[in-house]
C-alpha cells in the first residue's frame, strides 16, 4: 500500500517521536542514581567492611591462627598434601610416600619440579598464614588496648614463624608480596635466603617486645626459639644459645587442633592414618636415620621419642607400609612448634660449636635422662660429634618440620655432601633418588611480574 | 541450601531433627541485578534496503563499584542488489543479497567476581571452636564487562532458480578487555586467581556455506551442504599494570599460557633443543636429549583455526533416505598427557614405549625430555581430524501402509554415530579434553573419548 505525501509525513513524524520518547526514556534512567537497584548484598559473603571492623579483632586472629596451623599440617581432604611439616618430612627422611600420586612422590624422591601440583599448596597456604598473620597484627596496632598483648604477639610470632619455614624449606629467591584487608596487592621480588630469615629475625624481635610488654611468657619464650632457631640457621651459634638463655626446658607451645570439623584436622593424621598415603619412615635410602624397626603392629618403636605403630600398607602398587607416628595418633594431636628440649638443643650445638664437648654432652645427656633414656657416650671426633647431635635433634624434633633445616645446616655449615645427609639410592617403591634439598618455587608465581627471574635464585642448601 | 547430619534416630530416618552428630546446614545465594534499556529503530526501503540501529545500555550488580552504565551500539544493513534496475542479468543467478553489520556486545563478569569477600571458618583456640575469618575472593572493583566490537561484510547468493546457494562473510571481532580468570602469584597470600580485563584479542575469519540440490526428480532427490570456517585468534593486546608497565604473560597452567601475539591458552613449555643416538643402542638417554628448562617457547594452538562440515542425504522414491555427517577441524593441537603418563617415568612410568628401540627418536626424545627435565614440548600433537560422524539409513513407510495402523507417518532409522577418525593425533580421541575448556584449559588426561553408538529408531506419528 502507497502513503501519500501527507500521510508518509505523519507515520514519519510518528516514529521520530516514538524514538525521541525512548532516547528520553533511556536518558531518564542514565540521569537517575540507579546503583542500589543493582547494589544487592549477598547474605553468604562476609564483606571486607565485617574483616575491617575492629570490632570483629578476635575473628581476624583466629582466621590468622586457622591459616597458620593448616600451613603447617596441611589442608584435610582427598590427598590433602600434608604442610610444611608433611613436605619437609617426605623430602628427608621423616617420611616415605605410599601412595599413587606421582607428584608426592617425587617429592620423596627428592625430584621436585615447578609445576609438582603438590608443591603449590604448601606454599600457597604458607602465604597466606603468613600475610594474614602480618595483615592482623597491623590491624592490633590501630586499636590501643589491643596493642602490644598476647595476641598481637603470637601474630607477629606465626608471621616469623612463616618466614623462617620458607627460609628452611624453599629454595632462594622467594618473593613475598601482601593483600591487605582492603584487597590491595603489593607484590614483591624474591629475596635471598638469608634476608627471608633477617626477616624471621626482625619479627621474632618485634614479637619479644610485644610478649614482654603483654607480660606474656608463652609468647616470649616462643619467640625466644624461634629467633634462636633463625640464628642458628645463619650460623650464628653463640646468639642464638644467648636467645634461649632465658627459656625453661619443660617450656613447650603447641598449635592446636581438632576433630569438629575438617577445617581443624590435623592434617598428618589425616594424611597417614585416615588415608594411607604417608607413612612414617626408618632407614629411608641409603643415610635415613634408623628411628624404628619395621615389622608387625606393637613391635616398631626402638625410641620412646619417636613411638610409632603399624597399621596398614598403602594404596600403591608396591603395598608399601603405612606406619603411624604416635604423637599425632588423633585428628586433633597438636604440633609442637617450640619447646625447651630445643632451646636446651640449641645452647648443645653452640658448645659443641665452640668445641666444648663436655658441656654438649651433659645438657645432652641431661634432657636423655628426663626422658628416661640412657646415657649417650662421648664419639671422641668432631665429625662423630655431629652425626650423634643429629641424630639426637632428629629424635627429639622428629616431624615437627625442623629435620630439612637441620639436613641443610648439616650440608651448609658442616660442610658434609648432600649425598651423605638426605636419602639416597632408591626410594621404597625402588625408584632413584635425585639430589634435590629444597623446594622450587611453583610456576604459579610467575605471574608476579616482581619476580622478575621466574625461578629460585640458586638451589643451593 | 542443604543440610546433613549422622546417627538419625531410628524410625524417623526422613527427619534431620533426630541427627545426633555432624549436624551442618548452608545455603548458597547468588543475587544478581540487571538494569537495561533498549532502543531499536528498523528501516526497509523499497523491500530492498534494510536498515536496523539499536542501543543497548546495561547496569549490572556484577560490575565492579567503580564501573557505571555500559552501553552498546549496533547497526546493520542489507541490500537486494540483484533486485536493482541497473544490476546486470544473469541466467544462473536467482538472487543477491549485500549485507554488513556493526555491533557492539558485553560479557558481564559472574555476580560475585568483583566483590571483595572473606570466608568464614572454624578453628580451635583453648580447646574451644570459635570463629575465624580468613581471605576468600579479592574481588576487583574496576571490573568491566568485555566488550565486543564486530564488523560483518557478505553477501548471500542463490543460483539456478535456488537450487544452490552460498554465503559468505568475513568477520572481524575485537574483545576490549577481555574477562580471564587470572591466577594470582601465590606470595600474595590471599586468593588464588581473580578476574581481570586484560588487553584485547582479536577474532578474524571468514565464513562459508554452500548448499545445493544437485538431484531433484520425483524419484530421487540429492541434497548437499558444505559449510566452515577460517579463523585467527590473537591476543593483541595484554594491557599494563598499575605503574604502566606492561603486563607479563598470563601463565594458566604450567603448559598453557596467554602471550601477546598468540592465541589465548597457546601451549608453552621448555623445548627439546637437539637429540641423538650416540651410542648407537636404539635409546635414547638422559645425556642424548637436551632440553632448555631456562625458557618456555611456543608448541601451538590448542583450539581449531580451520572447520568444516559437509552433510548430504539422498532420498529415493520418498521411501528410503540416506544421510550422512563428515566433519573436519584442524590447525590445532592437543597435549596428550595421557602418553605423557603412560611413557614418562617421572609419571606412572610403565609404557612399553620406554624400552622400545622400533620407536621414532622424536618419540623417544619426547620421552626423555619429559622425564628428565620435566617438559611436555613432544607431547603437543596435530590433533587435526576428518570424523565420520554420523551415517543414517532412514525407510519411511507410505502412507497407504501407515494408514492400517492408524498411524499418519511412520519410518524406521539404522544410525551409527563416531563411526571413523582420520587423525595423527596418537591418542584414543584428539577432541578429548579433561577440563572441559575451564579457563582454556585444554588436555587429553585419560580421558573417555565418546562412544561409537549404533541406533535403531522408529519414529510413528498418531
Amino acid at each position: 500500500m502507497k502513503h501519500t505525501t501527507t500521510e508518509a509525513a505523519r507515520v514519519g513524524r510518528a516514529r521520530l517521536a516514538r524514538l525521541g520518547v525512548g532516547i528520553l526514556a533511556i536518558a531518564s534512567l542514565a540521569a537517575c542514581n540507579t546503583d542500589k537497584l543493582v547494589d544487592l548484598t549477598n547474605p553468604d559473603l562476609v564483606t571486607g567492611d565485617v574483616a575491617r571492623n575492629t570490632a570483629n579483632l578476635n575473628e581476624l586472629r583466629n582466621g590468622a591462627q586457622y591459616e597458620f596451623a593448616r600451613a603447617l599440617t596441611g589442608p584435610p581432604g582427598n590427598n590433602g598434601t600434608p604442610g610444611i611439616i608433611g613436605i619437609s618430612g617426605l623430602l628427608t627422611d621423616e617420611l616415605w610416600y605410599a601412595s599413587t600420586f606421582t607428584g608426592m612422590q617425587d617429592i620423596d624422591r627428592r625430584t621436585v619440579a615447578i609445576d609438582n601440583t603438590n608443591l603449590l599448596p604448601v606454599y600457597q597456604y604458607l602465604h597466606r598464614a603468613r600475610n594474614l598473620n602480618e595483615q592482623a597484627a597491623a590491624a592490633f596496632d590501630a586499636v590501643p588496648e589491643r596493642k602490644n598483648t598476647e595476641d598481637q604477639a603470637m601474630l607477629t610470632n606465626y608471621a616469623a614463624y612463616s618466614y623462617l619455614f620458607f627460609a628452611e624449606t624453599f629454595c632462594s629467591g622467594v618473593p613475598f608480596s601482601t593483600t591487605d584487608l582492603n584487597g590491595q596487592l603489593t607484590l614483591g621480588p624474591g629475596i635471598t635466603t638469608a634476608a627471608m630469615l633477617d626477616s624471621a629475625i626482625n619479627r621474632f624481635n618485634l614479637a619479644a617486645t610485644r610478649a614482654a610488654a603483654a607480660g606474656s611468657d608463652a609468647q616470649a619464650n616462643l619467640a625466644r626459639v624461634g629467633l634462636a632457631r633463625a640464628l642458628l640457621a645463619k650460623g650464628d651459634y653463640a646468639g642464638a644459645a644467648a636467645a634461649v638463655s632465658a627459656v625453661p626446658t619443660g617450656f613447650e607451645y603447641t598449635v592446636e587442633y581438632s576433630p569438629n570439623t575438617s577445617g581443624q584436622y590435623n592434617g598428618i593424621y589425616q594424611n597417614i592414618t585416615s588415608e594411607h598415603r604417608s607413612s612414617a619412615a626408618t632407614n629411608e635410602g641409603l643415610n635415613g636415620q634408623n628411628f624404628f624397626k619395621r615389622g608387625p603392629k606393637g613391635t616398631n618403636t626402638i625410641d620412646p621419642r619417636v613411638e610409632v605403630d603399624s597399621i596398614a600398607v598403602g594404596s600403591d602398587v608396591f603395598h608399601t607400609p603405612v606406619y603411624q607416628p604416635g604423637k599425632y595418633a588423633n585428628l586433633d594431636s597438636p604440633v609442637v612448634l617450640a619447646s625447651g628440649v630445643e632451646a636446651r638443643l640449641i645452647e648443645a650445638e653452640a658448645a659443641l660449636n665452640k668445641g666444648n664437648s663436655n658441656a654438649y654432652l651433659t645438657t645432652l645427656n641431661s634432657l636423655r635422662a628426663d626422658a628416661g633414656l640412657t646415657p649417650l657416650l662421648d664419639p671422641l671426633t668432631p665429625s662423630a660429634r655431629v652425626t650423634q647431635f643429629f641424630s639426637e635433634r632428629a629424635f627429639w624434633l622428629y616431624l615437627t618440620g625442623h629435620r630439612l633445616g637441620d639436613l641443610r645446616r648439616m650440608v651448609r655449615d658442616y660442610q658434609i655432601p648432600q649425598d651423605q645427609v638426605f636419602p639416597t639410592g632408591q626410594t621404597i617403591i625402588g625408584s632413584s633418588y635425585g639430589s634435590d634439598v629444597n623446594f622450587p618455587i611453583p610456576f604459579q608465581e610467575q605471574n608476579n611480574p616482581q619476580f622478575a627471574n621466574g625461578t629460585c635464585i640458586d638451589r643451593n642448601p | 541450601m542443604y543440610a546433613f547430619g549422622a546417627g538419625l534416630t531410628p524410625g524417623i530416618e526422613t527427619s534431620l531433627a533426630g541427627a545426633t552428630s555432624d549436624f551442618a546446614a548452608g545455603e548458597t545465594n547468588s543475587p544478581n541485578a540487571t538494569l537495561a534499556a533498549y532502543l531499536q529503530q528498523q528501516f526497509a526501503w523499497r523491500d530492498r534496503v534494510f536498515l536496523n540501529a539499536a542501543l543497548r545500555a546495561d547496569k549490572n550488580t556484577a560490575f565492579g563499584q567503580d564501573i557505571g552504565w555500559i552501553s552498546y551500539p549496533s547497526i546493520s544493513g542489507s541490500w537486494v542488489i540483484s533486485d536493482e534496475g541497473f544490476f546486470p542479468t544473469f541466467d544462473a543467478l536467482s538472487s543477491l543479497r549485500l549485507r554488513a553489520a556493526y555491533g557492539q556486545a558485553g560479557l558481564r563478569p559472574g555476580p560475585t567476581a568483583a566483590i571483595q569477600s572473606f570466608s568464614a571458618n572454624v578453628t580451635t583456640r583453648e580447646a574451644t571452636d570459635v570463629a575465624a575469618i580468613t581471605f576468600g575472593s579479592i574481588g576487583n572493583p574496576n571490573l568491566k564487562p568485555e566488550r565486543t566490537t564486530e564488523m560483518e561484510l557478505g553477501f548471500e547468493s542463490q543460483f539456478f532458480a535456488d537450487r544452490l546457494g552460498l554465503d559468505l562473510t568475513y568477520y572481524n571481532k575485537n574483545s576490549h578487555d577481555a574477562l580471564v580468570s587470572k591466577p594470582l602469584p601465590p606470595s600474595a597470600g590471599s586468593a588464588g586467581s581473580r578476574f581481570e580485563n586484560v588487553g584485547s584479542v582479536n577474532n578474524k575469519g571468514v565464513e562459508y556455506m554452500l548448499s545445493g540440490s544437485p538431484l531433484r526428480s520425483s524419484r530421487l532427490e540429492w541434497n548437499a551442504s558444505l559449510s566452515g570456517s577460517f579463523t585467527r585468534n590473537r591476543l593483541t593486546d595484554l594491557g599494563v599494570d598499575a605503574q604502566g608497565k606492561p603486563n607479563a604473560p598470563v601463565t594458566i597452567s604450567s603448559t598453557q599460557r596467554h602471550v601477546e601475539g598468540y592465541a589465548l591458552g597457546s601451549y608453552f613449555h621448555f623445548p627439546i633443543v637437539s637429540y641423538s643416538d650416540a651410542d648407537g643402542n636404539g635409546l635414547l638417554s638422559a645425556n642424548e636429549v637436551q632440553v632448555r628448562t631456562d625458557t618456555v617457547v611456543f608448541l601451538g594452538n590448542p583450539f581449531p583455526t580451520r572447520e568444516a562440515s559437509f552433510t548430504t542425504d539422498l532420498t529415493f522414491a520418498k521411501v528410503v533416505k540416506l544421510s550422512g555427517l563428515l566433519d573436519y577441524k584442524g590447525g590445532m593441537k592437543l597435549l596428550n598427557m595421557t602418553r605423557a603418563w603412560r611413557e614418562s617415568t617421572r609419571d606412572f612410568g610403565n609404557g612399553a614405549a620406554l624400552y622400545d628401540t622400533s620407536l621414532p627418536l622424536d618419540r623417544q626424545a619426547a620421552i626423555v625430555a619429559r622425564s628428565v627435565y620435566g617438559s611436555y614440548a613432544g607431547y603437543a600433537e596435530d590433533a587435526s581430524f576428518v570424523k565420520l560422524r554420523e551415517v543414517a539409513l532412514t525407510f519411511m513407510v507410505p502412507n497407504r501402509y501407515t494408514t492400517r495402523l492408524a498411524a499418519q507417518g511412520l519410518s524406521i532409522t539404522l544410525a551409527g554415530r563416531n563411526l571413523a577418525t582420520w587423525t595423527k593425533y596418537t591418542g584414543l580421541d584428539p577432541e578429548l579434553n579433561y577440563a572441559g575448556q575451564a579457563n582454556f584449559t585444554t588436555a587429553d588426561f585419560t580421558t573417555v573419548p565418546p562412544n561409537r553408538l549404533f541406533q535403531i529408531r522408529v519414529d510413528a506419528n498418531f
